[in-house]
Formats: structure tokens, C-alpha cells, sequence
């Protein structure tokens, strides 16, 4: 399902001295079953995008068609001593119509935010994951059922279901929050740096479960630091700085060219760079097929047509 | 009179403990539940004046360590000399003025409602007089880059910046021994590297503190004098990062990400192309490009 944002504006504590223009003139379209990263350096606006994309934050201005279901605050004017100026009386009646629409969103595209593990209260695993098919109004046996899938996704064991999540690991916590999400079964799955805190092992079993999930058809949208995860999972990569997007491209052409990386602190993955050494150095690699440490050892092979060092 | 009598009483060293030791652990046991013990029988002695890296995958019982350095948390079995000296429930309070701590999440460890509060926090913890403060804050803030934020909240703070207020506040007493938990875990690539850009200038400025970072990043670890890997608890590796990241097999086995030129020599040789082991990575590129 895709995710069309068009022109949306967001400052936040709008009117007072600490206002902060967070988001400014976004336009932006998420394709049908992506693998997204939007990358920028804190503050850049990241995780306040990442907030509209199930109307947890409403835009100043501007719309966002989300799988179809439109919310469109596109600025309405009035006249006023002959001049064209904002109607905030309309605009705020528009927002709280909104607000009631924008449930529906969340059941579609589901939200994992940074340490979701904090976010566990349940007694058991099993109730947690329940929580949200229940509240989207399935019966407790479906929401069972869902929950169950959704765990079995996220390799969490049976034996778990009983157990307080508390008493899990960080990376089974966070196995548990995200499982709590796609039991919803959203459309698309958004994850605030999803592997943030996790060891190398944590890491690797979240990215292949969110590879899973989407090998499966959904869409996977994160905001991540880590370009590794962005060079060798994701299709396209969007650059954040200071509320506005400077780049959208593929992670290849992203470290490629260089360009946005120092702007925005980002440092190519280490693969990369290292690539780039090697042709600097006369060995002709392609980088487009260098994903992974694996995938450069490959390619390293291949050049060298089986010439050992 | 008396009181600093009780407080040399308290602060004996133990003669059997190597004068230049720092930190001295002698068969440390620590559970949180009966029966899962989180750190087993853990012994090790760091000499002052060394940086060393701890690492070991989620769970291992690194955060723990820290904690009972610092004496907040008290072992089951086992003993801790700092500096040679015995740390009992008596003297954990005087003992622990040597130890500056920086946990990982920049949220829980901001105190006061200004930088120049939340060092100050410490300061008037330690009977610290008021007219000393501000000379002191101020040279601390500027140690970490913070000295222009002085009257800052919390709030208009990235989580980098609140981090390195957190460093001040931990130097502020001038601590033999700083422990830094993941300190740079939840920043950006920028946030972290200002972290350790600092940890290295304190190293170079003061050679004499005892410097303890806790990580998941390797290559900051590979920068230690030394590094201690812990798994389930216990103490496996003790020794310089070339030692230690050279017995990659094992490293792997645990869960812990090798640097990267071990990685890729590792890959080449799975799949038939032998590599023989370099000291960096300009050596493995001519290595490769030959």
C-alpha cells in the first residue's frame, strides 16, 4: 500500500519561544511493499515524519494520502480587510475531525517506536501481543490466534506466552513490542531505529525477521544510523536534515557519490568505503553487488578470477 | 579529629593487593534472582593509569559490573579493592568518591533543571563549597565542548549533548576511576564520536585515571589497552584487543562482532581464497589488490 505525502509542514509548540520548525515542505512517496530508510542526524526530523505516517502527529499543512485513506490539511483561507489569511478557526475544526478519522490508519500501518520494549505493561506475553487486535474490536479467540502468529513470526517459543515480558531479554523484549504490532496485521511497518542498543546477534535476528515480514508483502519503513543495515537491506534511502529532505536515492548511489554523507554525519558502511579502497588500489569491484562482508568477499573473487593472494 | 581517624580505619589498604593496582576483583559473584547468578566468580586486577574496554553480547553482566565498582549494587561472593582498599558496606560511600559513572540513556541521568545544576549536583553532594562551583563547572563544561550551554534545559538538549553533560558531571570531582556504561549507545555516529574524542583527550591529559568503557562497538574497543570479554556471566577473555580479536572462532561463537578486515579475511578464507592474517587494514587492501 502506498503512502503519498504531499507538501506537509510541523513546527512543534507552535506560538511559543521555544517553537521549533520540525518539518518543512515534505513531499515524498512510499511505494507499494517498500524497503525504506530515512536517515539524518538527530534532530534532523526524522521521527517526527515517522509520527505522521499513522496520524499519531496531525500536519500544520499539507496532505498525506495513507493506502488510500486521505488526510488532508491543506490550508483553508478566509478573507480579511481584503486580504487572503489562514481561517485557524476552519483549520482546527479540521483537525479535530481528523483526529476521530485517523484510528482506522493505525490499524494499517503499525508503529514500532525507539526501545519498544518500554512500552510492554501486560502480565503475560501472550495478553501483550493481544492487546492491540483487541482493541481494533477482534474477539478474544482471534486475537489469540493473531497473537499466536505473530509470535511464532517473531520466534518467540510457546513456552514464553505465560511468562511476564519483563523477565525477557532485550532483544526478546523487542521481539515481543514488534510482534504486538503485526499482530494487527498491518499493511506497512514502520520502526524508529529498530536496532538501536541490540548486540551484533540481537541485530542480525531482528533484520532477518523484518526481512521475513517483508518477503511476506508488507512494506518495512525505518529510520536507522546504521548504514550497514541501509546499504545491505534497503531499496531506497532518504536523507533528512533540519526538517527537509536533501536526497532521495538507492543506498548505492547515496555512498556512492558521497554527497549529504559529511552534512549529515553519516559515514558510508565500512564494506564501502573499503571497496572504494580496493578499486583506488586497481582491483575493479562492482560495487553495486557489494552488500555485505560476504558479498565483498565474492566479488573479490570474482575480479580475481580465482587468483589467490 | 576522631572522624578522620574512622575514615583511615575504613580506608585501609589490604597489602596483599599489588600496590599500582586500581580496580582488583577476587572471585565476584553477583545474582539478581537465587540461583541465576549474572556475573560468576569474576577475578581480574586493572592497574592504574589503564583504558579498558569490556564487551560481551546482551545480558552478560557488563552493566552489573559496573554497578558493583561503583558500589551500587553488593555482591554475593567475592571481594572489590579499589586502590587496594576493601569495599564493605561501611566504606562503599567514601570509596565510590573515586569513581565518576555514565550510564547509557541520556533521559535518566539528567538531574538538574540547567547544565550547570546538573553538575553542580554532584558538587553539593560532596560538600563541595559554593565558591568553588562555578570555577569548577565551568572548567568541566568546557572539558566536554558544554561550556556555552551552561543555562540550557534538559529539553533543548540532543541526547549527545546531555551525554556530555553527564561526563562533566562525572569528572567534576576529579575521579581516579571513570566508568562509562554504552555511554555513546543511543547517540548518532556524531554524538558517539564526540564521546570518545573526549575519553581520548582525558586519557592523554590525565594518565593517571583508570578509564573502564563498556561497548558494543568494536572498534572502540579495538583502541583499549585492554579488553575483557564476558559471556553468560563469566570472564573469558583478558587481554591486548590484538590478542582478544584475533581469536575471532570464539568471538563468534559469543555473539560479538569482529572488526571489519578479521571479517573479511574470514569470509575469503570460507570460500576458498586464502588470506593470511595482517596487522590493519592497508596491509590486507595491497594484500587483496597484488
Amino acid at each position: 500500500m502506498p503512502i503519498e505525502i504531499k507538501n506537509i509542514f510541523y513546527t512543534y509548540d507552535k506560538g511559543s519561544p521555544n517553537q521549533k520548525e520540525a518539518l518543512k515542505d515534505i513531499n515524498l512517496l512510499f511505494e507499494d511493499h517498500c524497503y525504506t530508510a530515512l536517515i539524518g542526524k538527530t534532530g534532523s526530523g526524522k521521527s517526527t515524519l515517522i509520527q505522521h505516517l499513522n496520524g499519531l502527529l496531525l500536519p500544520d499543512s499539507g496532505s498525506i494520502d495513507i493506502c488510500g485513506q486521505v488526510i488532508d490539511m491543506t490550508l483553508v483561507y478566509k478573507e480579511k480587510k481584503g486580504q487572503q489569511v489562514v481561517d485557524e478557526k476552519a483549520m482546527k475544526k479540521k483537525h479535530k475531525k481528523k483526529l476521530k478519522e485517523v484510528k482506522a490508519l493505525r490499524k494499517r500501518v503499525g508503529l514500532v517506536f525507539q526501545f519498544p520494549e518500554y512500552q510492554l505493561f501486560e502480565t503475560t506475553v501472550l495478553e501483550d501481543v493481544c492487546y492491540g487486535p483487541k482493541n481494533f474490536g477482534s474477539t478474544a479467540e482471534e486475537s489469540e490466534k493473531k497473537a499466536k502468529e505473530a509470535l511464532s513470526l517473531v520466534g518467540i517459543p510457546e513456552r514464553y506466552y505465560s511468562r511476564s515480558p519483563f523477565e525477557l531479554s532485550g532483544g526478546e523484549k523487542r521481539r515481543v513490542a514488534i510482534a504486538g504490532i503485526l499482530a494487527m496485521n498491518p499493511d506497512v511497518l514502520v520502526l524508529d531505529e529498530p536496532t538501536v542498543g541490540l548486540d551484533c546477534r540481537g541485530e542480525e535476528s531482528l533484520l532477518a525477521l523484518l526481512r521475513k515480514i517483508y518477503d511476506s508483502g508488507t512494506s518495512i519503513i525505518l529510520s536507522t544510523h546504521n548504514m550497514d543495515v541501509v546499504l545491505k537491506h534497503c531499496k531506497k534511502a532518504v536523507v533528512l536534515e533540519n526538517g527537509e529532505i536533501v536526497s532521495i536515492s538507492t543506498p548505492l548511489e547515496l555512498f556512492a557519490s558521497g554527497k549529504y554523507l559529511a552534512d549529515s554525519a553519516i559515514e558510508p558502511p565500512k564494506v564501502f568505503s573499503f571497496a572504494q579502497e580496493l578499486i583506488k588500489n586497481g582491483l575493479p569491484v562492482d560495487l553495486s553487488r557489494v552488500k555485505d562482508c560476504d558479498s565483498l568477499a565474492d566479488e573479490i573473487i570474482r575480479v580475481r578470477g580465482g587468483k589467490t593472494a | 579529629m576522631r572522624t578522620k581517624e574512622k575514615e583511615n580505619e575504613l580506608l585501609k589498604r589490604d597489602p596483599t593487593i599489588p600496590e599500582d593496582s586500581a580496580i582488583f576483583l577476587k572471585g565476584l559473584t553477583f545474582s539478581y534472582e537465587k540461583g541465576h547468578p549474572c556475573l560468576k566468580d569474576v577475578t581480574f586486577d586493572i592497574k592504574k593509569g589503564e583504558h579498558v574496554s569490556v564487551i560481551g553480547h546482551n545480558g552478560s553482566g557488563k552493566s552489573t559490573l559496573a554497578k558493583l565498582i561503583d558500589g551500587i549494587l553488593a555482591q554475593d561472593k567475592g571481594d572489590i579493592y579499589l586502590f587496594g582498599v576493601p569495599m564493605t558496606d561501611d566504606n562503599a560511600v567514601l570509596l565510590r568518591k573515586d569513581v565518576g559513572l555514565v550510564f547509557q540513556n541520556p533521559d535518566s541521568q539528567f538531574i538538574g533543571a540547567t547544565v550547570k545544576d546538573d553538575i553542580a549536583f554532584g558538587l553539593e553532594n560532596a560538600c563541595v563549597p559554593t565558591k568553588d562551583m562555578d570555577n569548577i563547572i565551568k572548567d568541566c563544561a568546557a572539558k566536554v565542548g558544554m561550556l556555552d550551554y551552561l543555562n540550557s534545559e534538559p529539553s533543548n538538549l540532543s541526547g549527545g549533548q546531555k551525554q556530555r553533560v553527564a561526563i562533566a558531571g562525572a569528572i567534576a570531582r576529579h575521579p581516579k576511576i571513570l566508568i562509562l556504561d554504552e555511554a555513546g549507545a543511543m547517540l548518532d555516529p556524531k554524538g558517539k564520536k564526540d564521546i570518545q574524542n573526549i575519553i581520548a583527550e582525558r586519557k592523554r591529559e590525565e594518565k593517571d585515571m583508570t578509564i573502564i568503557n563498556i561497548t558494543h562497538e568494536i572498534d572502540e574497543a579495538y583502541g583499549a589497552d585492554r579488553v575483557l570479554v564476558l559471556s553468560q556471566g563469566k570472564l573469558v577473555m583478558d587481554d591486548r584487543p590484538s590478542v582478544v580479536f584475533s581469536r575471532d572462532e570464539e568471538l563468534k561463537e559469543m555473539g560479538l562482532d569482529l572488526p571489519f578486515a578479521h571479517k573479511l579475511i574470514h569470509a575469503l578464507n570460507d570460500k576458498g581464497f586464502p588470506v593470511s592474517s595482517v596487522d590493519d587494514e592497508e596491509e590486507l587492501i595491497k594484500k587483496i589488490c597484488q
